[in-house]
């Protein structure tokens, strides 16, 4: 070797030690926190890529994963999908993380006294179904927004169909179904009319107790974007406590908790006083409608006239509503102006603002109808638009039906003819599915946490998909209890530990997001599809394989509700040939497309409520389509963007401007509400002073179980803080990083206080955020729920608040 | 001719500590790096591939090292040069 | 969304001039970077840039301390604008580019990313609340201290920077536990091809959202990633993207019909 050469050995060697040194360098403390990437020339060639929807929120982007040797190495935002043309937020650049977190679980797990011990899927599925088979009444299961459609239908399946019975639901019981209850009073069908173009179209942006900046970014960023283009948009935040959004806002409208009833009506009122609500526009396509008070339980309520409505609207002026919501009376009036405005194009924004609320129809119902009242509606950019918080909360649990009151479709338990029509298309004996619906998500786990001899009638809970031991509200009386509780059984399917398996006695190990086929239902009616694309890791397997597994199982027990009219296993798919494949067996189960069939039976479910969708090959080919999606002459499939518009919604007829074509009063009329502003049930007093209001941040997507899991986001937010203002931290004598106790009547928590961070509270309220699993908020949360929607409210109840001091009891 | 960059986990007990970096250092063809907590930057260098592998399964081998991780390749200057020539087909 | 070349666009000059606006904002945003770590135990300054000061903020303490702290990745800021000193650009200079240069660049790229492609983690404390005070420095690109380059947005039409940039370290609250991920990222290409000696390398990433090529090869960039000849400024004219690295040509796989299109 000559000197250049040994020269450019050193160098080499160099180099190496530098690229090496560079990573323990960036590594630091926390060893394995960030895996960097590797530096080789090329790089690329050999990565495959695939479409898949985002794991994460409701908003549903599209990101193009890359693949290597049988692993995710890349992610990146799909420029052909619509729905974020490209752009992600740091949580779905981050996605792929998901799937190689340390701890995934791997095998099943069998309660042994404290621990569990593996044991095998044979085992497990067996225990499993005999203990169903000994008691099938007393099971219920509980399910998720974020359940692929396919894994939504076979539990729907399974339940109301095999085991004829209604406890099932999901939990966007705890998110979105006060959104449901609300289209549904106004509109007979439940789901956005319009979709995310109205967010490039609008030109005021109201978002109600709505921090789209931090839970929905990409759709804040199409909006502000376009303010970079230069268009004028103007922003109303109409919030309780400031954050990022309000940062981007022309208007801050801070309301005390439950004022936004009296905010809504104020602007009712002024339309109405002024006379500049769209006659034209109610007069051909609205109705007004309130509540029965002899019949207080009934959701339709009876109709009222337009002087009664203006009537009921007469306390709420501008004054009244300032001193109800502390907005002062002027910015009311600017909103009344703004929605009288027809030139305008008004967006209205909401998500668990006005759904988690114990008078969450009521509000839906509200702002819904001072967009029918004003004419905002059903042109592009007119449009008052619920988001959703997880990946398929719309898809999987509203359209196919996995809450303990619905048939797919938008078919209800309690509608005879809607059981019939099931039962035919699930090919099932007449009668199997019970007429009284099963347990909503509160009740289900009050009997699941109640003594079997005390009234507790579910014995046997599986849950999917899901954390509900750190969501649900009130822990310590729907969930801890369990612990407690001799003869209870929870099954859960998880892919990392969670403050949920903690109590589990039976942990199946499940395989998630781009390690099985799925699909997925958006906020704006979008279905999305992605096929498999890596292996899960050890004995980890599809939620949708384990509840097929177990009905099978049932099934050779000698169940009679495995079998359909025609005695066969209900579950049964045959291949090309005819011969049945035995999909029950893991490896089998991938011999055909599971999802396709599932799909298949469940598309035809679809067209009752005008909810069309498309065959499983369209979903293939496209980044999500919006239902309905109507065949063509040509054969080609079109999704529809504004419903109830002529000008775009296929089931329109007679060349109608907007058709409500499944209205309420069956005269093609929305329903125009009025509801009153109430004081909800827990209000500060001297004893719990504070508000507590709850909720996400950026950076973790509900109880972190995955993003906990990514490096990069559990640095930039590690842990749960409480959110306080600076004058109420003065009085309490605390700063920064001091500790304080957040207390309510039913749990008490530690967090170390953030003033000025991520966001402002306004004075006697505090934030806590609920993703870190080691400090349980909602162990403090109310459980009192909207008595329609039978949601929670987790965004207000009262607390108190002192100064821990710094050698002090510590959880 | 490999040259490689490694980042070795080592184990947090003082004295395996000790014997294994005496280990490392005792190897003309291991040079030693930055070293935090329990991340110690080493660079490799061998005279082939074979002694390469040899090198590496000596490392798995020894007490303390918990966890290999390679974030630097220099391939062989032919090897380099064949990819070059694959990577620039039309574009 | 073709990949398109510009030195300055319309959407740059407004933020420009929203650039003066916010030199102030960009003064607190500062003083908030200095501070990290553990929770200071003083009292409250306004670490939050509104468009509207809150009503009932605490005052700031004085900003004079700040600038005598000595802790933290933001230790070698100058705590004003003003101080930030900005060489005078050579636009004809050549620049030296060793192999062991784009090496380290590409190292230090690497290190705040978790594969290639992925948003990079902000290396310094940020204002939770605000993007302005993050555009003060990277709208342009910035030098902030002895040898310390605040990169230019490649990007500039994106306003909302926290939606894919968080901070690498933990602001506020130290973690409790990190969580171990296997997860390997896919590599950074050590560098783009050529055709022969002398020939333009090819682009060896991704032109979707990197809009500017300044950002990062213009006169401020790294000597060892600089281009030779930042007033040629059409650079794709020589440079070939690669169909297989941009994810804007991926999606067209699937699609006969555009295949054809695009590939007769």
């Amino acid at each position: 070797m000559n000197a250049v050469a040994l020269d450019r050995r050193e160098f080499l060697r160099r180099s190496a030690l530098t690229a090496a040194g560079a990573v323990v360098a960036a590594r630091g403390e926390s060893a394995g926190a960030f895996s960097l990437p590797l530096l080789e020339q090329g790089g690329g060639d050999e990565v495959v890529w695939d479409k898949a929807p985002c794991r994460f929120c409701g908003t549903g982007c599209h990101v193009q994963v890359g693949v290597r040797d049988g692993r995710v190495v890349a992610i990146a935002g799909d420029p052909l999908a619509e729905v974020n043309r490209g752009l992600l937020c740091v949580k779905g650049y981050h996605v792929g993380k998901i799937l190689y977190g340390a701890d995934r679980l791997t095998t099943p797990l069998l309660r042994r006294g404290e621990g569990h011990v593996p044991i095998s899927w044979d085992e497990a599925i067996d225990l499993m179904a005999q203990r169903i088979h000994a008691a099938p009444d007393r099971f219920a299961m509980y399910g998720s927004g974020q359940w692929t459609i396919g894994e939504g239908c076979a539990a729907n399946k399974f339940m109301k169909a095999g085991l004829g019975s209604n406890h099932i639901d999901g939990n966007p019981r705890l998110c979105m179904s006060s959104a449901v209850t609300g289209f549904l009073s106004c509109y007979g069908v439940d789901e956005p009319a319009g979709c995310y173009d109205d967010l490039d179209a609008c030109n005021v942006l109201i978002m109600w107790g709505n921090n789209p900046a931090e839970m929905h970014p990409v759709l804040f960023s199409r909006v502000i974007d376009r303010r970079a283009r230069g268009e004028e948009i103007l922003l109303i935040d109409i919030g309780t406590r400031r954050t990022r959004t309000t940062d981007h806002c022309q208007e801050y409208l801070e309301f005390r908790p439950q004022t936004d009833l009296a905010i809504a009506n104020g602007i009712a009122h002024l339309l109405v006083k002024n006379g500049n609500y769209d006659r034209d526009f109610v007069a051909k396509y609205c109705n007004f409608r309130q509540l029965d008070p002899g019949q207080p339980a009934n959701m339709f309520g009876k109709p009222m006239t337009f002087e009664e409505y203006g009537a009921a609207l007469e306390t709420y002026t501008p004054e009244y509503v300032e001193r109800l919501s502390g907005v002062p009376a002027e910015k009311i009036r600017m909103l009344g102006d703004l929605f009288g405005d027809r030139s305008r194009r008004i967006t209205s924004l909401w998500c668990m603002g006005m759904n988690q609320h114990t008078r969450g129809t009521a509000i839906n119902c509200l702002v819904h109808s001072i967009h029918l009242l004003s004419g905002h509606f059903g042109r592009p950019g007119d449009a008052p638009t619920s988001l959703t918080g997880q990946p398929s909360a719309c898809g999987t649990v509203r359209e196919v039906g996995t809450l303990s009151h619905l048939l797919p479709g938008g078919r209800l338990v309690a509608n005879e003819a809607h059981r019939r029509d099931c039962e035919d298309l699930w090919n099932v004996p007449p009668g199997r599915i019970k007429a009284a619906p099963g347990y909503h998500t509160v009740l289900m786990f009050e009997k699941f946490c109640t003594p079997s001899d005390a009234g507790g009638d579910i014995d046997t809970l599986w849950v999917q998909v899901t954390n509900p031991g750190q969501t649900l509200p009130n822990l310590h009386r729907l969930f801890n209890r369990k612990a407690d509780l001799e003869g209870k059984f929870l099954i859960v399917s998880e892919v990392y530990p969670t403050a949920t398996t903690r109590l589990a006695d039976l942990i199946l190990p499940s395989a998630m997001w781009v390690e099985k086929n799925g699909m997925y239902g958006n906020s704006e009616r979008r279905t999305q599809h992605w096929f498999k694309m890596v292996e899960p890791p050890g004995d980890a397997r599809d939620d949708c394989w384990q509840t097929i597994a177990v009905a099978h199982r049932l099934h050779d027990l000698g169940h009679e509700g495995m079998k359909g009219r025609d005695g066969e296993f209900i579950f049964t798919i045959r291949d090309e040939s005819g011969a049945v494949v035995p999909i029950w067996q893991w490896q089998r189960y991938y011999d055909v497309n599971v999802d396709r069939h599932l799909f298949e039976e469940y598309r035809r479910f679809t067209r009752y409520k005008n909810k069309d969708l498309a065959p499983y090959d369209e979903y293939v080919r496209a980044r999500g389509l919006r239902w309905p999606v109507v065949e063509q002459t040509d054969g080609t499939w079109r999704e529809t963007r504004f419903r109830f518009a002529g000008f775009d919604d296929p089931y329109v007829t007679g060349g109608a401007e907007i058709q409500f074509y499944h209205s309420v009063t069956k005269d093609d009329r929305a329903q125009i509400w009025f509801r009153p502003y109430e004081d909800p049930p827990e209000m500060p007093d001297a004893e719990y002073p504070f508000w507590l209001d709850t909720g996400r941040v950026l950076e973790h997507w509900h109880t972190g179980t995955m993003t906990g899991r990514i490096p990069e986001l559990h640095r930039a937010m590690p842990r749960a803080y409480v959110e306080l203002h600076p004058d109420d931290a003065r009085d309490l004598g605390v700063q920064r990083g001091d500790v304080v106790r957040i207390e309510s009547r039913r749990g008490r928590l530690d967090l170390p206080v953030w003033i000025n961070g991520r966001g402002s509270p306004a004075r006697g309220q505090v934030f806590v955020p609920f993703f870190d699993e080691t400090r349980l908020i909602n162990e403090v949360t109310l459980d009192a729920n909207d008595p329609f929607s039978r949601q929670p409210d987790y965004k207000k109840c009262a607390v108190r608040v002192s100064r821990v001091p710094p050698d002090g009891e510590t959880r | 001719m490999p040259v490689s960059g490694l980042v070795l986990t080592i184990s947090s007990d003082a004295r395996v500590r000790e014997s294994l970096l005496g280990a490392l250092r005792a190897r003309p063809e291991v040079s030693l790096g930055r070293c935090e907590a329990r991340r110690l930057a080493v660079a490799t260098d061998t005279t082939d591939e074979e002694s390469d592998r040899a090198l590496w399964r000596w490392l798995e081998a020894q007490a303390g090292v918990e966890h290999i991780d390679l974030v630097f390749v220099h391939f062989d200057d032919r090897e380099v040069a064949t990819h070059e020539r694959r990577r620039t087909g039309p574009s | 969304m073709s990949p398109s070349f510009r030195t300055e666009s319309p959407t740059q000059r407004v933020i420009h001039i929203l650039l003066l606006g916010v030199m102030a904002l960009a003064l607190v945003g500062l003083v908030v970077g200095l501070r990290q770590g553990r929770p200071a135990r003083e009292a409250e300054a306004p670490a939050v840039v509104h468009a509207r000061p809150h009503p009932t903020a605490i005052p700031a303490t004085s900003w004079a301390e700040f600038d005598r702290r000595t802790d933290g990745p933001n230790r070698r800021w100058p705590p004003s604008l003003a101080e930030m000193r900005q060489p005078a650009l050579d636009w004809e200079a050549e620049p030296v580019r060793t192999e062991a240069g784009r090496r380290a660049v590409l190292a230090a790229r690497a290190a705040r990313r978790a594969f290639d492609g992925a948003p990079p983690t902000v290396p310094h404390p940020i204002d939770q609340m605000s993007a302005s005070s993050c555009v003060a420095c990277h709208a342009e690109g910035r030098w902030i201290g002895e040898g310390v380059w605040a990169p230019m947005m490649s990007h500039p039409h994106l306003p909302s920077c926290t939606q894919c940039h968080v901070p690498k370290e933990p602001t506020e609250f130290e973690p409790l536990l990190m969580p171990e991920n296997s997860f390997v990222g896919l590599a950074a290409p050590l560098g783009g091809s050529r055709a022969w000696e002398g020939a333009p390398p090819t682009v060896p990433h991704t032109l979707f959202m990197r809009n500017n090529c300044l950002a990062c090869h213009g006169p401020t960039a790294p000597e060892a990633i600089r281009t030779a000849h930042p007033l040629r400024v059409n650079c794709l004219q020589c440079h070939a993207p690669s169909a297989s690295l941009d994810p804007w040509w991926r999606g067209f796989d699937e699609s006969d019909d555009l295949l054809s299109a695009v590939r007769p």
